[in-house]
């Protein structure tokens, strides 16, 4: 049956090339539903009438604070929990409503409408993160819409959107520089010639880092991102058309580390960097190609997408000591046991010992993913009603092959040396995922009313195998089927106000190697609320419940030491129910006819709760009892916007709030940072932009103006800070 | 019909949550045959007639407790027998003959042999206060395999200045790897003088000036304190075992109203955890490791990496930690009348096989062991397939231990058995 239907969206586009090849006539058609299909969200300032909680951060509102990190943009964004961890966003852990934030694994994480995470089924955690600085708009989407991209439909999308191939001439260029040794270099072009259009785009930005390693050392980081567009332009005056291929090339070195401090280190030096974790380096390259098919008329488009991206890493980084108790323990409890033995080595006062051996693993992993999906939207009119009937189809396979090895170090004199043993391998396997995706989602518009009903099917074959050729009858083959229907009803009240409802099914797999035991993430989702818009005021407000059936985690080395002798183990909590409250509010003060104060706010509150009495060794979650709340969750998020415009420069200051989280759930003498909260962190960032009219812009910004430090979390092996103050400044020229 | 109609929007969304909840994955799967992680994580405990408070009261009252107790007995002795031997060292002429000095080291040593012997029974019976606070009172008593000679010279140092860096010194603060039965070893053991560092520190810098003499004195001195030490932490640890709010109560009213045991089940599970030492520790550590053969090691024989080297004493260690295994799976302790232990409850449980394969192999462990008749690190050089032989006694037992055992006893494996380290 999905053969069929690939089969039909196939012929359909062999059908309409031919049909187009005859024509000849001189009038074009444009395609303009296109930009609808990789950035969901409309940029119109008319009310909305699409269900659920959606947010668009267009380029003007990207390049007010220029950010790199994607956690300080969507500080803007209702509903949205971050952990932060290396404070410039190399690696984001993102979540939506409540899911964790963990690598970014629960949310469906998407470039240009496509998935972007290196093996989005088989291993969900993001890794590779695009560069948001090349972006030109980043969406939000919560709730039943979500079900149009999937697997993961918990939470919701993460969609960015990059530049698109100009129609004329147009180039930019960027320069910045600032604390810490930051430097960025942004270049693009492009240009069509009649039916072709092409753009070029490089960025490259790198700092020398904020932390002081131990005994000197670099702890920044150094990304490049390059991507090419060609465009045909095939329309004639019946049917908009073109083909597009998109190339893409990022990579990173970066001097990170999942080693943080001990509590009374964070108080007094609390951007320090132990000794032990000199070695540590991240070296990722990615690649991906893109070529898309797009064709419409007035009522039917169909867009087609063929994708391949390929993700290698090289993560080198400090496990632990050799044989001994986790790097977690010996950090949260420096004083207990024989944890200051481990201590002094560990930040280079004393030399290893025949027991104090440091273990430096290399969790080295390919990634692939690519696939086929084709999305067609009809409008059509059934029964008096308008109808847009948006249908899809997706073949998709990803893969991640392991090959973690482990090298063993002696500290010696303060500096990490190699005994000179041989590279032992620890992990070799490969997870492999074939899904096969549909979804049917129809619009109804009754007047007022817009009712939306679909339904999403996801079809996996999953299998893992063990590489070790000792270990060959160590696989697991798993098949999975399970759908996913969402419903949602808008309702205008009046020109400027309309309400809203939605619910859906949330889903997240289990990875291929994942006990059957273990059981899918599985939820459903509850929103309700209002959106208003009238003349340069804009505000949303819904309430939402996520009913869990299921919540799963996983247990990585990013969310724990202690995950070590487990990695990539998952557990079930069963029963969770998290809800709250999301807000945003924007409005635009004209001063006088050249100056506009523009203000915004964003606020979200969020409570959660298990609802099952439970034993785990999950290390954020221990010993569970009916009533606790999920971690790394804040019980409230604010971001304020305040600025001031002109017609050739403006001012902006953005002061965003996070409140405390709890670093683990229960208790339980196995789990660590018990009853210990992330202590809530006020932020104000400050930007300035001038307007050299043709001879470009200059910008300056400081991060963290107030330059507050607090530890962001304890994870992955101890207190790590946020952000210290950096100013930067910049040049953009455009032509 | 307008009652009806008001109720509609409110049956709509009933009636897609009934649907969506309804709407569940459905999974089909084909593993391989050495696919791992069948154990569930959390076993449901057995329908069973069996008295779980009666097996836990037994090993409480007649094995573990009396273990803890003769422990103390041997630490005291021990210390008498530190202190004589300082006394000869302190009397000792130079230039006379060393026998009665030589006879009194002799009995510290057979001393300290003994306590290890109970000590290393205790070893797979850590429970409550031995695990509490990261293992801090079971490390202070005896850290293996984190051990330091180095750090054993310095404080030998420490303690004859009497301070560090002008702080008073006090055994009771330092780290566990400087006391200790694996400090006491190494003092009176070790027969090289000369300082173990790599590198001098300034602690040490006068340590090769003292003569032959002053350097065995100082030692013994610190040895006497060492001594001192474990009497002190072997009280601690009765301490909090024993009285109407020691552990051992709780241990034996788990699954009572207030208790820390949610039920007897989860007591029994807390006593199994420790008995997984065997697999962790004695199989992987002290001979799989020296035979170069676990997961992660570096292959080739490694003696400098055999559990009291300086003592020769590694195969009696390996015996004793056997000899409480059984003694906790027999039930059997102090009162020949009562036996209750896992055998009678794996029998209670229909297994009895299992029962009878684990205590003969058992035997079979400790009866192949007792072949090695020079030191472990000797016969690792000379004989290795004797350790190696030895290796696989052990580990027989432990694969039933970590599979026909937790499960017929529906028992949690313990987080630090997670994963196969051979």
């Amino acid at each position: 049956m999905n053969k069929t239907l690939l089969a039909t969206v196939i012929s359909s586009l062999l059908v309409s090339h031919l049909a187009l090849a005859d024509e000849s006539k001189t009038t074009k058609k444009e395609t303009t539903k296109y930009l609808e299909r990789i950035q969901i969200i409309g940029h119109d300032d008319t009310l909305r009438n699409d269900a659920g909680s959606a947010t668009l951060i267009d380029q003007a509102e990207l390049e007010k604070f220029e950010y790199d990190d994607i956690s300080r943009i969507l500080a803007n964004v209702p509903g949205v929990n971050i952990r932060q961890e290396d404070g410039y966003g190399l690696r984001p852990n993102i979540g939506f409503r409540g899911a964790t934030p963990e690598r970014s694994k629960k949310i469906a994480l998407m470039e240009d409408g496509i998935l972007i995470a290196p093996a989005p089924y088989s291993a969900a955690a993001a890794y590779y993160f695009p560069m948001v600085s090349r972006m030109t708009g980043v969406e939000v989407f919560k709730g039943p819409a979500t079900i149009k991209y999937g697997p993961n439909t918990v939470a919701g999308a993460l969609n960015l959107t990059t530049r698109q191939v100009p129609t004329i001439s147009e180039g930019g260029l960027d320069l910045g520089f600032g604390s810490d040794g930051y430097r960025k270099t942004h270049l693009h072009y492009g240009n069509t010639h009649g039916n072709f259009g092409y753009l070029v785009e490089g960025i490259q930005v790198s700092a020398d880092g904020f932390k002081e390693l131990d005994g000197g050392g670099d702890t920044g980081f150094k990304k490049n991102s390059l991507m090419a567009k060609f465009k045909y332009n095939l329309s004639d005056q019946d049917y908009g058309q073109f083909i597009e291929l998109k190339l893409g090339y990022d990579d990173e070195i970066s001097h990170e580390s999942y080693l943080g401090l001990t509590e009374e280190d964070f108080v007094n030096t609390p951007y320090r960097r132990y000794a032990a974790s000199q070695q540590d380096l991240m070296d990722w390259d990615h690649q991906s190609i893109l070529l898309t098919h797009h064709i419409e008329n007035n009522n039917v488009s169909v867009t087609t997408r063929a994708y391949r991206n390929n993700f290698a890493r090289s993560w080198f980084k400090v496990n632990g000591f050799e044989g001994a108790t986790s790097l977690e323990d010996i950090i949260a409890k420096p004083n207990e046991g024989l944890h200051p033995d481990y201590y002094k080595v560990l930040s280079g006062q004393t030399d290893s010992e025949s027991f104090s051996r440091i273990i430096v693993g290399d969790n080295a992993r390919e990634y692939y993913s690519q696939g086929l999906q084709s999305d067609l939207t009809w409008q059509y009119t059934l029964g008096g009603y308008e109808h847009s009937l948006d249908v899809g189809l997706r073949y998709h396979r990803d893969q991640i092959e392991r090959a973690h090895t482990t090298d063993t170090f002696m500290m010696r004199s303060g500096t990490l040396t190699t005994t000179g043993e041989p590279t032992k391998a620890t992990t070799s396997n490969t997870e492999t995922t074939d899904a096969i995706s549909v979804y049917i989602q129809d619009n109804v518009y009754i007047g007022d009313l817009t009712l939306t009903l679909g339904v999403r099917g996801e079809f996996i074959d999953a299998e893992y195998q063990n590489l070790f050729s000792h270990k060959t009858n160590d696989w697991l083959n798993k098949t999975s089927k399970v759908w996913l229907p969402g419903f949602s009803a808008f309702y205008q009240s009046t020109d400027n106000l309309g309400f809203l409802f939605g619910i859906n099914k949330g889903y997240v797999p289990t990875s291929p190697q994942q006990n059957p035991a273990i059981k899918a993430e599985e939820s459903v989702n509850y929103e309700l609320g209002f959106r208003y818009s009238d003349n340069g005021t804009k505000a949303e407000v819904i309430a939402f419940l996520n009913d869990f059936s299921n919540l799963k985690e996983s247990c990585t080395f990013s969310a724990s030491a202690k995950c070590s002798a487990t990695v990539d183990k998952e557990y079930n909590a069963g029963n969770v129910d998290v809800y709250g409250l999301e807000t945003s509010f924007s409005h635009t003060f004209s001063v006088n006819d050249t100056v506009d104060i523009p203000v915004s706010l964003v606020y979200t509150h969020t409570q959660s709760e298990f609802k099952e009495t439970f034993d785990s060794d999950f290390p954020l979650w221990g010993n569970i009892t009916t009533g606790d709340e999920v971690p790394y969750l804040a019980e409230n998020q604010l971001t304020f916007t305040l600025g001031l415009s002109a017609n050739r420069w403006q001012v902006s200051l953005l002061t965003s709030y996070v409140g405390e989280m709890k670093e683990v759930a229960g208790t339980g003498n196995h789990v660590n940072f018990v009853g210990v909260k992330t202590k809530p962190l006020t932020t104000v960032d400050f930007s300035a932009i001038y307007d050299l009219g043709d001879d470009g812009s200059f910008y300056i910004k400081v991060d963290n103006v107030l330059d507050s430090v607090e530890i962001v979390s304890h994870r992955p092996y101890g207190a790590r800070p946020s952000k210290t103050r950096q100013l930067f400044a910049g040049y953009k020229y455009s032509f | 019909m307008a009652q009806i109609n008001k109720y509609r929007p409110l049956a709509l969304v009933v009636a897609m949550a009934a649907i969506l909840s309804g709407c569940g994955e459905s999974t089909s799967s084909t593993a391989g045959s050495d696919y791992g992680d069948k154990t569930p994580s959390t076993p449901t405990p057995p329908t069973t007639t069996f008295n779980e408070t009666k097996l836990l009261v037994n090993l409480t009252d007649n094995v573990i407790t009396p273990t803890y107790q003769a422990f103390k007995t041997l630490a005291t002795s021990q210390q008498q027998a530190v202190i004589d031997y300082c006394s000869a060292e302190k009397s000792y002429v130079a230039g006379s003959a060393r026998t009665s000095v030589d006879t009194s080291l002799t009995a510290a040593k057979t001393s300290w042999q003994q306590a290890m012997a109970v000590w290393q029974e205790i070893e797979v019976m850590q429970i409550g206060p031995l695990l509490a606070n990261s293992s801090t009172l079971r490390n202070n008593i005896y850290s293996w395999p984190v051990v330091s000679s180095c750090g054993v010279d310095q404080d030998t140092m420490y303690f004859a200045n009497g301070d560090i860096n002008g702080t008073v010194y006090d055994i009771s603060r330092r780290t566990a790897t400087r006391r200790g039965l694996d400090a006491l070893e190494y003092l009176l053991f070790n027969p090289i003088l000369s300082h173990s560092c790599k590198t001098t520190p300034t602690v040490l810098n006068d340590w090769n000036k003292k003569s032959t003499e002053q350097q065995r004195i100082t030692r013994c001195n610190f040895a006497s304190e060492v001594s001192k030490d474990l009497i002190a932490n072997s009280d601690i640890l009765l301490g909090e075992w024993l009285g109407d709010t020691g552990y051992a109560n709780k241990l034996k009213t788990a699954g009572s109203q207030g208790s820390r045991f949610e039920s007897a089940h989860a007591g029994v599970n807390a006593i199994s955890d420790g008995l997984f030492y065997l697999d962790k520790i004695s199989k992987d550590a002290k001979l799989a490791k020296p035979l170069g053969i676990c997961k992660g090691c570096t292959s080739g024989i490694h003696p400098e990496s055999v559990e009291s080297p300086y003592s020769d004493n590694s195969v009696n260690n390996l015996i004793s930690n056997l000899k409480g295994f059984e003694k906790l799976f027999l039930g059997n302790g102090s009162n020949a009348s009562n036996t209750t232990g896992f055998d009678d409850y794996l029998i209670e449980q229909k297994s009895a096989a299992t029962s009878t394969n684990m205590i003969a192999s058992t035997k079979a462990a400790i009866a192949q062991l007792k072949t090695i008749e020079k030191s472990l690190a000797t016969t690792l050089n000379e004989n290795p397939d004797k350790i190696t032989a030895s290796h696989a006694k052990l580990k027989s037992l432990t694969d039933q231990l970590k599979n026909d055992f937790i499960t017929n006893l529906a028992l949690k494996l313990p987080e630090t058995a997670a994963g196969d380290n051979d």
